[in-house]
């Protein structure tokens, strides 16, 4: 990609992305849900007042009868933090600590994992019980535990808060989950697999590089399902803090420590879907061969695909176009069939076309390149500018 | 197979990534399913409706069995 084109596309980005992150910021200091949305959580209710009080809450009144309270979890202490940053709901609450209903308002998460809570009915299951009960029953959505333990926590703290201080009912203490989650077996699993990417990377045996491989397919693919991925990369550069599972970031942040090293040992050894490419392609016999010079036309639709999904996900908001990335799919029960068929297109064609995603596609694989390459500008920027500099000097030139 | 070939068939897989890529956004740009009213109160006139049109059943004790050592 020719230099100015690239450094344009860099700063247009950059500017969606930080025009974007304004213009939520602004968003949700003045936008409230419509009387309706919080009337169809209060079945009870004929009316709701504007927001007020504190904690800040809508109460829903029957006649003249205050009969409970509309509110936004994200104007009381936040404690649940998904995949993709802090979950936000609307939940309606009776006077006698019943939650009268529960509905998504705020979420960065993957649609594809919140989804299957909505469609496995899992708010609905809140629904009816009494705040003093324990909801130890209440069991995660098998594929999306950490995103339905963080609703969880969030919806309950919430109400608990409101409940206990508006209608001084005796509730058990708020219950806070740690922003970060993990065990110490699969935290050293993980770094593991990144020390032996590193290996594989440097020693450059044959047979290491298939451990490598496989132990990564294992461990962050089947066991895990933990990657580095472009959810992650939008998060942050929605400015969110991170949370979640500790293994992710621990291999974001080990990805981008190799790329800045100018060592891509995660991308050539540690991703569980490179290796899963290939290891297809070696595996085939016959290969595609085309020519040079369509595939280094092709290559900066990375750059294209990288800057068009940060713009939409982390500028536009709009959480889908960061979750088309195929790691996954293939090592989770939760994922919807089309991502599955996609991933397993690509696998396949990998397998006549040496990681076609990887050099083509991957989004994540360009951010790390980008970092990498931002690094070796600066290092072969600097000897040039010193020899810039040492001639003017030796030529006896005041503006050097 | 000759080079234009293969240079063919690898722009049809790329292409073919592409179109999965925006599939893949589309189909998962589903809305939330809209969260069950509680507590709604009981609307006879539409039990009375799913009655006539045999979506309830008149008589929902026969469908169960008493299991051993329950009921009573």
């Amino acid at each position: 990609m020719p230099r100015p084109f690239a450094i344009a596309l860099i700063l247009v980005t950059v500017a969606f992305i930080a025009a974007g992150n304004l213009w939520r910021a602004q968003r949700a200091a003045t936008e409230s849900p419509a009387p309706e949305a919080l009337l169809a959580l209060l079945p009870n209710a004929d009316g709701i007042d504007d927001e007020n009080g504190e904690p800040p809450c809508f109460p829903a009144r029957s006649g003249k009868m205050e009969i409970g309270a509309g509110l936004r979890s994200d104007h009381l202490d936040p404690v649940g933090v998904g995949y993709g940053g802090e979950l936000s709901f609307l939940i309606g609450l009776d006077r006698e600590g019943r939650i009268t209903g529960v509905a998504p308002w705020r979420h960065s998460e993957t649609p594809a994992y919140f989804s299957s809570l909505v469609e496995e009915g899992y708010f609905n299951r809140f629904v009816g019980r009494n705040l003093a009960e324990t909801f130890d029953d209440l069991d995660a959505v098998s594929g999306a535990t950490i995103t339905s333990d963080a609703a969880k926590a969030e919806i309950l703290a919430a109400a608990r808060q409101l409940a206990a201080t508006r209608y001084q009912l005796p509730l058990p203490p708020v219950e806070t989950i740690p922003r970060w989650r993990t065990t110490p077996e699969s935290l050293a699993a993980t770094t593991v697999v990144l020390i032996l990417a590193l290996l594989a990377y440097h020693i450059k045996r044959r047979w290491l590089r298939w451990v490598s491989w496989l132990t990564s397919l294992a461990v962050l693919g089947v066991w895990l399902n933990q990657s580095a991925s472009l959810p992650q990369i939008a998060a942050l550069a929605r400015l969110e803090t991170p949370g979640g599972a500790l293994e992710a970031w621990v291999i974001l942040s080990a990805a981008a420590l190799m790329a800045v090293a100018r060592r891509p040992a995660y991308c050539a050894q540690a991703c569980p879907f490179g290796a899963l490419q290939e290891i297809a392609y070696r595996l085939t016999p016959a290969k595609l061969k085309p020519s040079p010079h369509w595939i280094k036309r092709l290559r900066p639709m990375r750059w294209l695909i990288l800057a068009a999904a940060l713009a939409a996900a982390a500028g536009a908001g709009y959480a889908p176009a960061a979750s088309f990335e195929p790691f996954g799919s293939l090592f989770s029960r939760t994922t919807p069939a089309t991502l599955v068929a996609f991933a397993l297109f690509i696998l396949v064609s990998s397998a006549f076309f040496r990681r076609l995603w990887c050099r083509l596609f991957c989004p994540t694989g360009a951010c790390l390149d980008l970092l990498s390459r931002g690094v070796s500008r600066v290092k072969i920027d600097e000897p040039a500018a010193a020899r810039h500099t040492a001639s003017h000097e030796k030529r006896g030139d005041a503006h050097a | 197979m000759p080079e234009r070939w293969h240079n063919a068939l690898f722009l049809l897989l790329v292409l073919a990534v592409l179109i999965g890529i925006g599939g893949v956004v589309a189909t998962q740009d589903r809305p939330n399913i809209p969260p069950r009213a509680a507590m709604r109160t009981i609307d006879p006139l539409l039990i009375d409706r799913q009655l006539r049109e045999g979506h309830l059943s008149k008589h929902p004790a026969r469908h169960f069995r008493v299991l051993d050592g329950e009921g009573g």
